[in-house]
């Protein structure tokens, strides 16, 4: 393989279906559980990059999840829930260690992998293998802490083969690329993508600000990380002596809104390698910094345009990465705007 | 940052992830003669049941009033608790579940101390030239074929198989069948029929831990309890319960009743015979850093008799003492079972 | 102290008796009155004595909105304190967002803090604490009539915030890996970034579910909903809201504030939506798919919602027009969903007898392998057909007639034909 032959420059879109992870955390934030941060995705999609080596001529851009089953280890009785907790060994004096309280689930992902390949893998069969590979090494890592399994037997024709798929990438063939895009999302039917709704909080944030000048975006995270309903008068109709009746509306959601974890914000000096005391490693700046929080949505895959949309990135200033002060992932799916047509007005009697 | 003191210190960050990275073990119901076609059997689901509890718990002082304990007894706490049984037309449990070996032994997933890591790394491999992983190994792979792992499910069951296969591409490649009852869970010495399977399984686990690819491994273990008879799978730990009135929580994956992971975890490590008490009889403890065995509320390797894996480790690495070879043993297999082994609390 | 003051440092000298004249007094209640402790109890509680003495133990404590313990407990590493109106500000939520209001937390001996709680009384607006950092001469007079021992036992408070030691992590704490470089294989492109938790900001919320859920006002909220009665403050309900227990039965040994939160750590609920294959069946019995459908959860709620945002008379805009098609969309999202999940069965299934109801398009729709021959219109007649169940969701009292059935039927064909095409574009 020369040189040139190994640098990746031709965009591709991988697809690794069906991954089941068991006990993976989720205690996804300190005020957020459920399905595991972002943040844990697009650490796995670096372990990756680090673990297939700077030699395997495919380099990841982006991480998009699929989730086609969520089994939370909690209690479901009751108002609130509490976590299935697991008990450490005992101390050395023979007695109970403390329980750390820790949520586990198991997750059944497909993940997609905006990527770069290099010329070397310009054949299908060269393809088919990287992607075996890139699977198998999978198989052996941890994802948001927990284990990579072997699927469970699901349905007959399921596939949890690994696509690995050249792309369009010429502005000329959109039309094209979007064409693939949308065939291979269908196959990950049923499911839910999690994407970016950073739109909702401002907009929340806007609206209670109207109201009240001082209400801040953790009030707008809140109020649409919730159901409120509150109470409607109805007039009574005319001509009738009924009184005016009230009912409690619940407020419209615009979809399966969530709040999550989006990546995080320093709350330190960028501290030089080795002055931190117990630090992971001696030669890496490191940063105390805390939690940021927006919205996601969940959505079904089919919904989705282009893979841009799907994938999430890690944004950091490359130029000025001690100055830039929020680490963050993002996602560039934006909901559709609607398109004014006639029958608005038919459909409005 | 001038290093003014040579001595070789422990890394204050120093972890290790798991290398025996088994699933959570699934429940099946099937007949013992149709142990070939196990695939089509029936998922064993959990149920609930009513009991009426009697006053068993010990009494606060303020209810030993006679006519309180008689009222106390006429109200029997009615509660609920999980059971799970395979159905009256089958006769055997099926627990299945893969398991999957890590290479990279002895590689720590965090080390903050360049120096400690290069020291590490060299006697591992030291010990690995040396040895190799085969005494692990074998002890591992004993713990599959005699079905320790099956716990309560072993005891009390006329016959038990285990069919260990070889994975890859989702295919088995070797299929491996024992006997597990004829194999002891008091030693590893296999028996003369059993011997050579024994000793593929092993070294298979043997190159998986030394590799630089996992191997994965499919186990299903055949134990004929009887129709009709409560099989045990692993229960809840809640300890918020609430308003529920429910005393026992069983495990289920999506509805069909299972083993968790750490449990078949812990049996497939109980592999310490080298700590102080051994000859005693209690047999074979799971390889904790303190021997600790959390049923016996007890800890076999205290500090106090410097053979902790603590103590091991650091006169091992520090101070280039190597324990004995059995010693050595427990040590690398503490490194398989991982964990956040980090010298910070002493700093 | 035993020059006669005047003015603000009279007010701050007196300020500081008072208080721990209460203080006294709570112990001395609890005491016999010829209980020899007393007289000891009233040396501690000289205002010299006592001051100085809390100058020493102030070291015991350190004020935080940012700890390690809740991390793990048996992390040991820097805690910080950084007032949230000094922390960049951002969209996104986090500790900056509580603006200058917030309740400052204390980690270390729970037996010192009463130290904190002396720091936190308040003269004119400012905390002892504040008064202390900018090292005030009058509550130096307030303290001591010796100003160098002023000025050293101001100091000793004003150290309540800074971090005890040099800063440090742990083996226990959280550190992750963030690539800043452009290659992820350059051990130099990465920053190490560790997570504390913010006790302050976290503490807001609790506030804020706690009152929702159980205030006085959110409970007669309740009731008048329940009752279907007017009240002005709306309902919140958290749904699917998880407990997590910090400290378990010690929370006091995370903090102070975990301790008033009695350990409870409140997680707001980010599941995914679910399907569980062990729901999908056959359709068996049943004359229409729609009716199999129409008893998922979120079908209902979505037509329920359509039906009432309907009859709430919209006016004819672009908004409405949005959350119109919102709210088809979702139910046709649901039909997309749904017939992927009945795809997983074994194609075939619908040539059991138990189907023979079933309209040929829809067991053509829904079964790869379907007996009988596939009308040609089969999206035309399943987009018809869920125009037709929707409409019947909404006719009544709705006036609903053609103009609205051609527009669901024109949604549905969209998304079915788009979902459909890509599938014979595949194959």
């Amino acid at each position: 393989m020369s040189s040139e032959d190994n640098v990746p420059e031709h965009r591709a879109l991988l697809v690794l279906p069906h991954i089941r992870v068991q006990n993976a955390n989720a205690i996804s934030s300190p005020m957020t559980w459920g399905f595991p941060a972002i943040t844990a995705f697009t650490g796995l999609m670096t372990a990756l990059e680090r673990r297939l080596g700077r030699d395997a001529g495919i380099a990841l851009y982006g991480i998009g999840v699929v989730c086609h089953r969520f089994d939370a280890q909690v209690t479901t009785s009751g108002y609130t829930r509490t976590f299935h907790l697991t008990r450490n060994p005992v101390l050395v004096d023979g007695s109970s260690a403390a329980i750390v309280e820790e949520g586990r689930a198991h997750l059944d992902v497909t993940l997609v992998f905006d990527v770069q390949l290099a010329g070397a893998y310009r054949g299908d069969a060269e393809r088919l293998a990287l992607a075996e590979r890139v699977a198998d090494e999978l198989a052996g890592m941890r994802l948001a802490g927990g284990s990579v399994m072997p699927t469970l037997v699901g349905p007959t024709h399921w596939s949890t083969r690994p696509v690995l798929e050249l792309v369009p990438d010429d502005d000329s063939q959109l039309e094209e690329r979007r064409k693939q895009f949308r065939g291979l999302m269908r196959r990950w039917l049923p499911g839910f993508a999690l994407v970016s709704r950073d739109d909702l909080l401002q907009t929340r944030l806007a609206e209670l600000r109207a109201d009240d000048p001082k209400a801040s975006a953790l009030d707008a995270w809140l109020d649409l990380s919730r159901w409120n309903a509150r109470a409607v008068e109805r007039p009574a109709k005319q001509d009738s002596d009924q009184m005016p009746t009230v009912e409690w509306v619940t407020d419209p959601r615009p979809g399966w809104i969530v709040p999550i974890p989006v990546g995080f914000a320093a709350l330190s000096d960028l501290h030089p390698p080795g002055t931190i005391r117990g630090a992971r490693d001696a030669s890496t700046p490191f940063r105390f910094v805390e939690t940021v929080w927006s919205m996601g949505q969940w959505i079904s895959p089919h919904r989705i345009k282009c893979l841009e949309d799907l994938v999430w990135v890690t944004d950091h200033d490359p130029e000025h990465p001690s100055e830039h002060t929020l680490y963050r992932c993002r996602n560039a799916y934006r909901p559709p705007a609607p398109v004014p047509t006639d029958l608005t007005h038919d459909i409005q009697h | 940052m001038v290093a003014t003191d040579t001595t070789l210190k422990t890394a204050s960050v120093l972890a290790f992830e798991r290398k025996l990275d088994p699933s959570d073990g699934l429940l099946f119901a099937g007949d013992w003669s149709q142990r070939d076609s196990s695939t089509a059997w029936t998922p064993i689901t959990v149920r609930e049941k009513s009991v009426r509890g009697t006053i068993s718990n010990r009494l606060k002082t303020k209810d030993q009033d006679p006519a309180k304990l008689d009222a106390a007894i006429e109200n029997p706490n009615l509660q609920t608790v999980d059971v799970a049984m395979l159905p009256a037309d089958a006769d055997t449990l099926k627990v299945s579940f893969t398991l999957r070996v890590l290479g990279g032994t002895g590689t720590p997933s965090a080390c903050n101390n360049a120096d400690y890591r290069a020291k590490l790394l060299s006697t591992v491999k030291g010990y690995a030239d040396a040895n190799g992983f085969g005494e692990l190994g074998r002890r591992y792979a004993h713990n599959l074929a005699n079905a320790r792992f099956l716990w309560r499910n072993r005891l009390g069951a006329e016959q038990v198989e285990t069919r260990v296969q070889h994975l890859a591409k989702g295919q088995a490649i070797t299929t491996w069948t024992f006997d597990s009852l004829k194999l002891s869970l008091r030693d590893f010495d296999a028996t003369a029929e059993a011997e050579n399977d024994l000793q593929a399984v092993a070294d298979l686990i043997t190159e998986g831990l030394a590799g630089k690819t996992h191997v994965l491994l499919q186990v299903s273990s055949f134990a004929r309890v009887g129709a009709g008879q409560e099989v045990y799978p692993s229960q809840e730990l809640i300890l918020d319960k609430g308003n529920s009135k429910k005393s026992k929580t069983l495990y289920d994956v999506q509805g069909v009743a299972g083993i968790h992971s750490q449990k078949l975890g812990n049996a497939l490590r109980t592999i310490d015979t080298w700590y102080p008490d051994a000859g005693e009889g209690l047999g074979p403890i799971a390889v904790e850093p303190y021997g600790s065995v959390t049923s016996q509320g007890r800890a076999y390797r205290q500090p106090k008799q410097k053979v902790d894996f603590y103590t091991l480790l650091d006169r091992w690495l520090l101070k280039d003492h190597a324990p004995d070879l059995e010693q050595q043993h427990y040590v690398m297999a503490n490194l398989i079972r991982g964990g956040v082994f980090g010298d910070a609390e002493k700093a | 102290m035993s020059t006669p003051l005047t003015g603000r440092p009279a007010e701050l000298r007196s300020l500081i008796a008072d208080f721990l004249f209460e203080r006294l007094n709570a112990k001395l209640e609890k005491l016999a009155e010829d209980d020899p402790k007393r007289v000891s109890l009233r040396e501690q509680f000289v205002p010299s004595a006592w001051i100085e003495d809390a100058a020493r133990r102030v070291g015991q404590i350190q004020a935080v909105t940012h700890s390690l313990k809740p991390i793990h407990p048996d992390a040991k590493g820097s805690s910080l304190f950084l007032e949230p109106g000094s922390l960049a500000s951002l969209v996104e939520v986090g500790s900056h967002s509580l603006g200058i209001v917030f309740d400052t937390d204390v980690v270390g001996n729970a037996a010192a803090l009463d130290v904190y709680k002396f720091l936190k009384l308040r003269h004119e607006g400012q905390s002892l604490l504040t008064l202390a950092i900018a090292a005030d001469a009058d509550f130096g007079a307030a303290l001591t009539d010796d100003p160098i021992t002023a000025q050293a036992w101001m100091a000793a408070f004003a150290g309540l915030a800074k971090p005890r030691g040099k800063l440090s992590s742990h083996a226990q704490a959280k550190q992750i890996y963030w690539p800043v470089g452009s290659d992820p294989h350059d051990d130099g492109d990465y920053h190490l970034l560790a997570p504390l938790y913010p006790t302050s900001l976290v503490h807001r919320v609790y506030q804020a579910v706690q009152e929702d859920r159980f205030s006085e006002d959110a409970k007669v909220a309740r009731k008048a909903r329940k009752a279907g009665e007017w009240h002005e403050r709306p309902v919140h309900e958290y749904s699917n809201l998880a407990v997590q227990k910090l400290g378990g039965t010690q929370p006091q040994n995370i903090s102070q504030l975990n301790s008033e939160r009695r350990g409870d750590n409140c997680l707001l609920a980010s599941l995914p939506p679910v399907w569980q294959s062990l729901t999908v069946k056959p359709l068996f019995g049943v004359k229409s798919l729609f009716n199999v459908y129409h008893r998922r959860r979120e079908v209902r709620t979505h037509a329920r919602e359509l039906r009432r945002f309907l009859e709430s008379n919209p006016a004819s805009n672009l908004k409405t027009r949005q959350r119109l098609d919102e709210l088809v969309n979702a139910l046709l999202d649901e039909l997309i969903q749904f017939t992927a999940e009945v795809r997983t069965l074994d194609a075939g299934w619908s040539r059991d007898p138990q189907c023979d109801q079933l309209p040929p398009a829809h067991s053509a729709w829904l079964d790869p392998d379907a007996a009988n021959v596939h009308p040609d219109d089969v999206i035309e007649r399943v987009a018809s057909d869920f125009a037709h169940w929707l409409n019947a969701q909404l006719r009544d009292p709705l006036p609903m007639g053609d103009p609205e059935y051609l527009y669901w039927c024109k949604l549905a064909r969209e998304q079915i034909k788009e979902y459909e095409g890509e599938i014979s574009h595949e194959q």
